[in-house]
């Protein structure tokens, strides 16, 4: 048995084990672990992205590049809930709306839950976005891609007009909230302590839980479910999917639910993490995150959170060495440097 | 009752896809319990006639009809899940299994309009094929041809079926493979479950059928029991390879 055979029989979750132990030894021996957990943590919240891009291009068949802005209108969903605007320090029309959030409005505790600098609100604000952006995405499913199937459209049309959807939704927010920068009520938090020179924010931490539940979770869905199997089974072979009874189009609108719910989460996730919110915050993470899908293997769930970790570590710790402006840079040139030896993305894809 | 009952009846069906007309007039029943394979020629609309009976392409015109409840019912109206619900199933030519799913879970997609009974089904699909126990959380791409064949014989029976109509079950498989493929189907066929079926390979097909059909240029040419097609020169020499 040569070299090449054993390492093909080695299962591929032990393989990903073992390339995070190598990689975060690394780490530790370049003094750049802190980085590496930080790059951990941000790569879980790309994943919530990157699992939706990668189960809509295996089910609908298409890249959806307005995902950026569905993760920019999640948080900005969540905005009127637990954010107030009290001070006007920009003259803008759109402070207009100056207001109190909905959940301050009704006395609840809002800022600084524990360690965090957020409140237990966001909490209930999270469900309530997923849950706004899915019926936002159900529509647009109905009214516009299902309307561009039919009548024959093909993929790259269709793509191209989510990039049309993407433009109305990041205009649509602007109008909306204006084009400064925004972001929930907050008070700042020490950061915590780890040991073995490791500090996070606690609020990373959280959010990186959270984001590590929702992908345990689709994966629950997609192996153990009759709507998780039946996406796989669409995915695999729609024609033979259909002649076994599975409606193709109730498939089509559960990926998107899912896909779109993932999406406000994340948005939500990276809007605490940040700190800030801009209209534009989600059409700039489309790029890291269709590296991570790319990275991983087009249209493979589980390509696509391994590929998000990949970058979201690529890109922290290259801040060490070159200028963080280049940050998506390097998770471009990772992404190339994988595909010029596994041309189908680091678990294989759909072709 | 016995082997009396017609089950299916299609009556002067005219069909195509779009504005090219492919079946033009064609009339075939099958009856309980029989094997019944169609013959003829490359594009004399095998496919086309198997696509329609199972709703995939509506008829221009022509009945097709379906027992339901001991009465003859049209169905040329019925939706995949309303045709798999009154006891029809479908096994297309190719890429009949679904490659990234266990064998257990391409089992469990044969009876996805309906889970009740699911492990009954899936076991009594194990005790007529055990090869499929013994690999059931593997994924179906690891299986040979041969094996393809009996999971997907065997996801169309998940439901019981009256009728299962197959689409030239032994294409693109090596010769050798060709007996274990009618051998499978003659297991189904035992289980309880009526056959029709086009295939290329006329003759191992019409040895095990009750009945056959020649269909040439989208029309009936013939139709006798499956010997006495075999053994008439005319169609020997037009449709069997000239044997």
């Amino acid at each position: 048995m040569n070299l090449a055979n054993r390492i093909n029989t080695i299962p591929a979750y032990f393989k990903i084990l073992l390339g995070f132990i190598i990689t975060l030894s690394i780490a530790f021996v370049l003094g750049v672990q802190d980085l590496y957990v930080h790059g951990m943590l941000i790569g879980s919240l790309f994943a919530l992205g990157a699992i939706g891009i990668t189960l809509l291009y295996a089910i609908v068949n298409f890249a959806h590049v307005a995902h950026g802005d569905f993760m920019t209108l999640g948080a900005f969903l969540a905005f009127p809930l637990v954010a107030s605007v009290v001070d006007v320090e920009y003259v803008s029309y759109a402070d207009d709306f100056a207001f109190t959030g909905l959940f301050p409005a009704l006395g609840l505790d809002q800022v600084g839950l524990g360690p965090f600098t957020f409140g237990f609100t966001i909490l209930l604000a999270i469900p309530i976005s997923m849950f706004i952006l899915a019926i936002i995405a159900i529509g647009l499913e109905k009214f516009v891609y299902r309307k561009l199937r039919l009548r024959g459209s093909s993929d790259v049309m269709i793509a191209m007009a989510s990039f049309g959807v993407a433009i109305l939704l990041r205009g649509a927010i602007s109008t909306i909230f204006g084009t400064q920068l925004r972001s929930y009520d907050r008070i700042s938090k020490p950061f915590l302590k780890i040991g073995w020179g490791i500090d996070v924010p606690p609020d990373l931490l959280f959010l990186g839980i959270v984001a590590l539940t929702l992908c345990l979770l689709t994966h629950y869905i997609l192996q153990y479910t009759k709507i998780g199997k039946s996406m796989r089974a669409t995915s695999d072979n729609p024609d033979l999917a259909m002649v076994t009874g599975i409606n193709i189009n109730k498939v089509i609108m559960n990926t998107w639910i899912i896909a779109a719910g993932l999406a406000a989460c994340a948005g939500i996730l990276i809007a605490v993490g940040s700190a800030q919110m801009v209209p534009q915050m989600g059409w700039k993470l489309l790029i890291p995150i269709f590296a991570a899908v790319v990275l991983g293997g087009v249209g493979n769930a589980y390509g696509a959170f391994i590929g998000a970790l990949i970058i979201g570590v690529a890109m922290e710790v290259s801040t060490e060495y070159i200028n963080p402006a280049y940050k998506l840079g390097v998770a471009f040139t990772i992404m190339l440097l994988v595909l010029t030896i596994k041309p189908r993305g680091l678990f294989g894809g759909k072709d | 009752m016995g082997n009396s009952n017609k089950i299916l009846e299609v009556n002067n069906v005219f069909s195509g896809y779009g504005e090219i007309e492919i079946l033009h007039g064609v009339s075939i029943d099958v009856y309980e319990n029989e094997i019944v394979t169609i013959i003829g020629p490359n594009g004399c609309g095998k496919s086309t006639l198997m696509k329609t009976i199972f709703g995939l392409i509506r008829p221009t015109s022509g009945s097709i009809e379906f027992m339901i409840n001991n009465i003859m019912t049209p169905i040329h109206n019925y939706d995949t899940e309303n045709l798999i619900k009154i006891g029809l199933s479908y096994v297309p030519q190719s890429d009949n299994v679904f490659p990234s799913l266990s064998i257990r879970e391409n089992l469990e997609m044969g009876a996805f309009i309906k889970q009740e009974g699911m492990d009954e089904s899936i076991e009594s699909m194990y005790e007529l094929f055990p090869i499929l126990k013994d690999k059931k959380d593997d994924p179906a791409n690891q299986l040979s041809g041969g094996q393809r064949q009996m999971l997907a014989f065997a996801r169309a029976m998940m439901l019981k079926p009256k009728l299962i109509i197959l689409d030239e079950p032994s294409a693109g498989l090596a010769p050798n493979l060709v007996t274990s493929v009618f051998d499978t189907i003659k297991t189904i066929h035992e289980a309880g479950v009526s056959i029709l079926m086009v295939e290329q390979n006329a003759k191992a097909a019409l040895e095990r059928s009750n009945r056959g059909y020649v269909l040439a240029t989208g029309e009936n040419k013939a139709t006798d029991t499956g010997n006495k097609l075999l053994n008439n020169k005319e169609i020997a020499s037009l449709y069997l390879g000239g044997k």
